[in-house]
């Protein structure tokens, strides 16, 4: 639309220049050396317009030519104005339609945006769902590993730990006492040997 | 045996720390005989080991020689007699020491000194460490020997 407007006031533009074109070239064309030659042509020592006929036509023929103008500018005018009302028309009947469509492009932008935004965290979500699940089959596995060690350790340490539980908890219950009774029957299952590293030693 | 038992240690006395402490005691109670006289031996009141050692050796503190020969002796128990370590995780009560020490001294040497110490690593029975062997009676070896086996 634009670009008709432009277009149609060119075309008024340069249909005044033309017409204003013509006038001139009509004006000089009477007044000029032609119509003088045609007047010297006739070898007549007196002219065919004389001086004040001259001047009056000169002056009549500046008047129509103001005149001239003064319609073309009025036509001119009268254009501008018819162009610029339709313009504004067009753009009053039109811009509600052209801002709607601007604006649907924008949430179709907008919502297609949303949409890729809501798919990369639903991907995000299933990922790490993936990868807990993975994590607790590991943990599962390690803590099995875990376990079985521990009861590994406890089986082939299970003297030590007892040795020290007893340290700990019966260190001050147990007396030489109660153990009296072990003690010698350990010492007679060894009799010979303690004996004779003693005789060895006197 | 090498050494003569002429005179046994009563079972009261029973480490070489002991044995020292008789020494002692007797060199003391020597030279006070010889300070001043031997009116001072009914005023001598010996302690309980060198009392039980006298009346078991029937020896008459009053007799210079009878000393003198107790001396000797007694040096001569403390240069050949065995020493025997005994480890407890704790400190044995005298009676219980007693018994060992008497059960040493029947079935080994007479003067047997035996020097019990405590080693809480040890946890229950005892280690015996005689002169170039160790014999473990601890319950720290039973269990190692016997290892346990759990039960799912």
């Amino acid at each position: 639309m634009g670009n008709d407007f432009q277009l149609t006031l060119l075309i008024v533009v340069l249909g005044g220049i033309f017409s204003l074109l013509l006038a001139f070239i009509w004006i000089a064309v009477r007044i000029g050396p032609k119509g003088r030659n045609l007047r010297s042509h006739s070898g007549n020592n007196n002219e065919l317009f004389d001086e004040t006929y001259r001047q009056k036509l000169q002056a009549r023929g500046v008047a129509r030519f103001e005149r001239t103008l003064d319609q073309n500018a009025t036509v001119l005018q009268k254009e501008l104005s018819n162009v610029s009302e339709e313009v504004t028309q067009y753009i009053k009947d039109n811009i509600g339609q052209i801002l709607g469509d601007q604006l649907d492009d924008q949430k179709q932008v907008v919502r297609a945006a949303e949409e890729k935004m809501a798919q990369s965290f639903k991907n995000i979500d299933n990922a790490l769902t993936d990868y807990q699940k993975s994590m607790q089959a590991e943990m599962h596995q390690q803590l099995l590993k875990q376990v079985d060690s521990r009861v590994q350790f406890l089986d082939q340490n299970m003297s030590e730990i007892i040795n020290s539980y007893i340290q700990q908890t019966l260190a001050s219950e147990l007396d030489v006492s109660d153990q009296i009774k072990g003690i010698v029957a350990n010492l007679e299952a060894n009799k010979s040997a303690i004996v004779e590293d003693l005789k060895r030693e006197v | 045996m090498k050494s003569d038992p002429s005179i046994a240690l009563h079972i009261s006395i029973v480490s070489a720390h002991d044995l020292g402490l008789i020494q002692r005691e007797l060199f003391s109670i020597d030279s006070n005989i010889k300070a001043h006289g031997s009116s001072v031996v009914s005023r001598i009141k010996p302690s309980g080991q060198l009392d039980n050692l006298i009346k078991s050796s029937g020896i008459d503190l009053g007799d210079d020689q009878q000393r003198q020969l107790l001396s000797q002796q007694l040096q001569f128990v403390r240069r050949t007699a065995p020493n025997v370590t005994l480890v407890f995780a704790k400190r044995p009560d005298s009676r219980s020491l007693l018994m060992l020490v008497k059960w040493f001294r029947e079935n080994g040497h007479p003067n047997t000194l035996i020097n019990a110490v405590t080693d809480p690593s040890v946890g229950g029975g005892c280690v015996v460490k005689t002169a170039s062997k160790t014999f473990d009676f601890s319950y720290h070896k039973l269990f190692s020997k016997q290892p346990i086996k759990l039960t799912r």
